[in-house]
């Protein structure tokens, strides 16, 4: 494991706890009624995704250290800005740019 | 400066490149980007130009590396040509975020040419590495802001006083078609977004291959409950299945909301069923009988 391997980690992680923050949030609405700020099922998708750059043996759980989805995420993209990005695994820069659009779509 | 310094100082190539790179991912999460699509299309040849200008200048890549950005440059030049031969507005300025990451491209090539600065070949990869993120992600924020702004036009009543303000909506959705394309050719060189595309094949028999998928799912999970029934399988079991009937109940509602299923059906049969509470201290029922 690398050190960018590590912050993959913990990338994925917070973004699988705002994952469950989103969905805990929809599950107190009405089925047919859309959660402000967007869908948890995006962010699970991409939280496992980038889980799947990791080495398979590589445990990944959902953390969560802010009550606020959007700041977990904001939390997520400071980190993908500490290392440079040839030392992360290939497939990285996909999910930046997926994150990204996750921020931008919930601040809108 | 001395050689040893300027060898030394190749370092600062790596970090413009850095640089330009976090400027970029910045760009992405602009929530104003559809009014500034104008500007960024107009600008984006200047970013490719300087960019290809860098990855000239250091040491020769390996493999099909080398020819990324003259590829580019072969996609970016057109769309820039047909978008200044073509009705546009003379008032449309140029873009100064993208305008700063192209200036420091041309500087760190500059810096290369006048032998200020010798990168070494790994200092050269991860440059090459950077400037392909700093591409991808601009590139990406360039379609984002084109395909905003024509769905924003779609919803705007035209200027009859002043027809030519604003760019022609086919002309930005030309080009927004264009920027997919060389999004797409740097996410390859990124090392691709998820995976391989599937084949034509897997994808015509897509149906049978989520229906087998959805099975397979089914039945392994069964075998991991009766063989490991612990705390970890149980949440990511739920979790999946509550998922799957995410998605079920996303296309169920879509479906409903575009008339494809009879709206009737879709409030008694599937929304409201699913409004019951979920059990205390368990997964929502609802989630799985969703699907």
């Amino acid at each position: 494991m690398t050190n960018a391997d590590d912050l993959l980690v913990e990338i994925a992680e917070l973004i699988l706890g705002a994952a469950d923050q989103v969905f805990d949030q929809q599950r107190s609405l009405p089925a047919h009624q859309p959660t402000p700020g967007g869908d948890s099922l995006g962010l699970t998708l991409l939280g496992y995704e980038a889980a799947r750059l990791l080495p398979p043996e590589q445990e990944v759980w959902p953390r969560v250290v802010s009550p606020e989805p959007l700041d977990q995420l904001r939390t997520a993209e400071r980190l993908t800005r500490t290392a440079p990005i040839a030392k992360f695994p290939h497939g990285m820069v996909g999910i930046i740019a997926t994150l990204c659009d996750e921020i931008r779509e919930r601040t809108a | 400066m001395s050689t040893r310094a300027a060898i030394n100082d190749a370092g600062l190539l790596v970090e413009l490149a850095e640089i330009n790179q976090a400027r970029a991912q910045g760009l992405l999460t602009d929530i104003t980007f559809g009014e500034r699509a104008p500007a960024m299309l107009l600008t984006w040849n200047d970013v490719i130009a300087s960019a290809d200008d860098l990855w000239d200048a250091l040491p020769p890549a390996t493999g099909p590396a080398q020819l990324l950005m003259q590829r580019l440059s072969d996609m970016a030049t057109p769309m820039h040509a047909a978008l200044n031969t073509r009705r546009w507005p003379e008032s449309t300025q140029a873009d100064d975020r993208l305008l700063s990451i192209a200036d420091t491209y041309t500087r760190a090539a500059d810096l290369i040419h006048a032998e200020r600065v010798r990168p070494t070949p790994e200092q050269a990869d991860g440059i090459r590495a950077a400037v392909t993120a700093t591409i991808h992600f601009s590139a990406h924020s360039v379609r984002g802001a084109a395909t905003a702004y024509v769905a924003e036009a779609l919803t705007q009543v035209p200027d009859v006083a002043q027809p030519h303000r604003r760019p022609n909506r086919d002309l930005i959705k030309e080009a927004a078609d264009r920027m997919l394309g060389m999004e797409q050719l740097s996410a390859t060189a990124a090392g691709g977004l998820y995976g391989p595309q599937p084949t034509d094949a897997a994808r015509t028999s897509e149906d049978r291959a989520l229906a087998a998928s959805f099975a397979e799912w089914d039945v392994q999970s069964h075998r991991t409950l009766a063989r490991n029934p612990n705390t970890a399988n149980l949440y990511l079991i739920a979790r999946t299945q509550a998922a799957i009937g995410q998605v079920a109940s996303t296309l169920l509602r879509a479906r409903a909301t575009t008339a494809h299923l009879k709206l009737d059906d879709y409030a008694t049969r599937v929304v409201a069923p699913s409004t019951t509470p979920p059990l205390p201290g368990g997964t929502s029922p609802s989630s799985g009988e969703a699907c």
